[in-house]
């Protein structure tokens, strides 16, 4: 009686948790590449140097997140980046830069040349249905002096649901973010 | 005769009456006749001469006579008596016989010559004549016979310095160039100049008679002055070339003597020493004269011997240095210094100043002395020593060089450009966001411990929706 009964409650036990396996969601794994190819081939072009992306520490996360109302955020357990999100932005920003200016040519390292860099404050979708880049790009001289420092807020609306849709405008407001620097970087103001 | 007049002061008191010869025919016999009322000029040192034109040092005199023709002047005497025969003076005295003032003899042993009549100048102004001279065989000294008038004779005092003052003196040094003249008399026919030296008492008035040395120059005055000395011995162990007698004596830079002798004879006869060449060290012979350092000539002079003479006895010494490098002359120095004595050497008559090396033989001592030390040292060991530390100074610097490379591979190793330092820093990046990944895993199991066995309620996440 007690062998039955034993194996009838592992029985449901290995049930239990296949049917919970079965309940758990599918981990999605995300970039902010754009599909556009941005052209590196800029002859006599003036080499600009972003140096630095540095983002928010709460933002410093695997997971994709959302901010609710008030100031609550909340975290996915199965939309996660497929990088550091510091990696993926200064990769797509780079992109998005050499795309938007054919008289600079922007690379990860150069010697003695101008530099960007870029601190992120929010980068997020939020509960009003918008997704939110906000910060300060600086532009510096050779020397790593501050010459420029410009503050940035930038959002677009979401047109449907899911992160798969906020990722995509996270990627067209970095792409805007670069048209903004490479209107600086030219003006001068 | 019986037109040739005899005049006093310009005044008529008599005639020549008759010109004959003495019966040698050597001297001429004047006779005259004055006018009783003047017999009372007629004194024994009643003088006569004969004016006529006369051309001198002093100018020329006489003129009138060219008109009136030459007549007899006398310069009445003051002695009593009567005299009635007189000895005629081949020139009319320079002063008068009785004029108010000093007489005075000045000796000198040589310089430029005074003529009679040449004046004597105070201060440029003119307050006497010389009125004789006389050269002295014997002492081989010239005597000046020199008249200062009154009331300038107060001026002449014991201390009173007399020196020639013909001609001009040029003295060229650094300030430029003086040219120095007593006036345009003396300029041209000489003359005596006299004051009281600076700083020095007036002293008791010259009385008549009284003998002063003349100076050949102002100059010469402190080099050739005279003063009371005693005599002392410097027996010298090194050169005396480059030493003269007239060389100084000094004390500290002051002048206190003289070099009498740079040397005394081989042949001298000393008391006591019956042979001179025996004794190796040079007798020097100075004299020390304390009057050089005393205002006061009347000063104690004895007191100060006395003084040098103690000093010798504790360190007090003398040594020969040179006194001007270019001509090589020497002088004699007295320092203290040197070891005490206890008693003064004497050599002879003469008492001995103990003597010190100084100059070229005292460097020569200290460098032989020096040389001696340094031939003592063991230099050799030394040497071999100090080669021996070298050589493993040598191979110890070679394997510090290489100990140093290797650590400078390892501090390369870990630099921030360096791989190591990168790998690092990436495994602390991963290392920390697995932690941060696990820090809601942690805090789950935290809050609901039995979720680790039956799991949690699976919730979808809460995903961005479209603005409604």
């Amino acid at each position: 009686m007690l062998a039955r009964f034993s194996i009838l409650l592992l029985a449901l036990s290995l049930a239990a948790c296949s049917s919970s396996r079965s309940m758990i969601p599918q981990t999605k794994i995300y970039v902010l590449d754009s599909d556009l190819i941005a052209s590196t081939d800029k002859q006599n072009a003036t080499k600009v140097m972003l140096s630095r992306i540095s983002i928010a520490d709460y933002l410093d996360s695997q997971n994709l997140m959302i901010r609710k109302q008030g100031n609550e955020v909340s975290f996915a357990r199965y939309h996660q980046w497929a990088e550091r999100l510091p990696s993926l932005i200064h990769r797509s920003l780079m992109a998005s830069l050499n795309r938007t200016n054919d008289s600079v040519l922007f690379v990860d390292q150069c010697d003695a040349c101008a530099q960007i860099a870029v601190h992120i404050d929010h980068f997020y979708p939020n509960y009003e249905g918008d997704v939110v880049l906000a910060g300060i790009f600086e532009v510096l001289s050779s020397t790593g002096h501050a010459q420029q420092s410009q503050p940035f807020l930038l959002k677009q609306t979401q047109t449907s649901d899911g992160y798969t849709a906020s990722v995509a405008l996270m990627i067209k407001l970095l792409d805007l973010l670069g048209g903004e620097i490479a209107e600086v970087l030219v003006t001068g103001d | 005769v019986d037109k040739t007049l005899v005049k006093y002061r310009s005044v008529e008191i008599g005639i020549v009456k008759e010109i004959s010869f003495n019966e040698s025919h050597e001297q001429i016999i004047v006779t005259l006749e004055i006018e009783r009322e003047m017999e009372r000029l007629l004194k024994p040192d009643t003088l006569f001469w004969v004016v006529k034109p006369r051309v001198g040092a002093g100018g020329i005199s006489g003129i009138g006579t060219l008109l009136s023709g030459a007549y007899l002047e006398l310069s009445a005497g003051i002695e009593d008596g009567l005299k009635t025969e007189f000895i005629g003076l081949e020139s009319p005295p320079v002063t008068p016989q009785n004029a108010p003032g000093v007489h005075l003899t000045l000796t000198s042993i040589g310089g430029k010559p005074i003529e009679v009549g040449s004046p004597v100048v105070h201060r440029g102004f003119k307050v006497g004549k010389v009125e004789s001279f006389e050269y002295d065989t014997q002492e081989r000294v010239i005597s000046y016979g020199v008249f200062i008038a009154a009331p300038y004779d107060s001026l002449v005092t014991d201390n009173t310095i007399f020196w020639n003052a013909g001609g001009l003196s040029v003295t060229a040094n650094a300030e430029g160039i003086k040219v120095d003249m007593a006036g345009l008399e003396s300029l041209l026919i000489g003359g005596v100049e006299f004051d009281v030296l600076e700083n020095q008492p007036l002293g008791a008035r010259a009385e008549n008679g009284q003998q002063f040395a003349l100076y050949d120059s102002r100059d010469g005055i402190e080099k050739n002055r005279v003063y009371k000395f005693y005599e002392y011995l410097v027996l010298v162990d090194d050169s005396v070339g480059g030493l003269y007698a007239g060389a100084p004596v000094e004390y500290q830079g002051i002048r206190i003597g003289t070099v009498e002798k740079p040397y005394l004879k081989l042949d001298a006869h000393l008391e006591g020493i019956e042979n001179i060449q025996a004794d190796p060290r040079i007798p020097v012979l100075v004299h020390i004269e304390p009057g050089r350092v005393f205002e006061n000539p009347n000063a104690d002079l004895q007191g100060f011997i006395s003084e040098i003479e103690g000093g010798m006895l504790i360190g007090l010494a003398a040594a020969i240095e040179s006194a001007n490098l270019l001509t090589g002359s020497l002088k004699v120095t007295l320092k203290y210094g040197s070891d005490p004595i206890s008693e003064i050497e004497r050599y002879g008559p003469y008492k001995v100043i103990p003597t010190r090396r100084a100059g070229v033989a005292a460097i020569t001592d200290q460098v032989q002395n020096l040389l001696a030390i340094l031939n003592s040292l063991p230099l050799d060991q030394t040497v071999d020593q100090a080669n021996t530390a070298i050589g493993t100074a040598n191979s110890t610097l070679a394997t510090l060089e290489g100990t140093l490379k290797e650590f400078e591979k390892t501090l390369q190793g870990i630099q921030p450009s360096s791989a190591a330092y990168e790998s690092l820093n990436a495994s602390v990046e991963e290392l920390r966001i697995m932690l941060k990944n696990l820090q809601p895993v942690i805090q789950d199991i935290s809050n609901r411990p039995n979720s680790v066995i039956f799991g949690k309620p699976v919730i979808a996440d809460e995903e961005p929706q479209v603005r409604k």
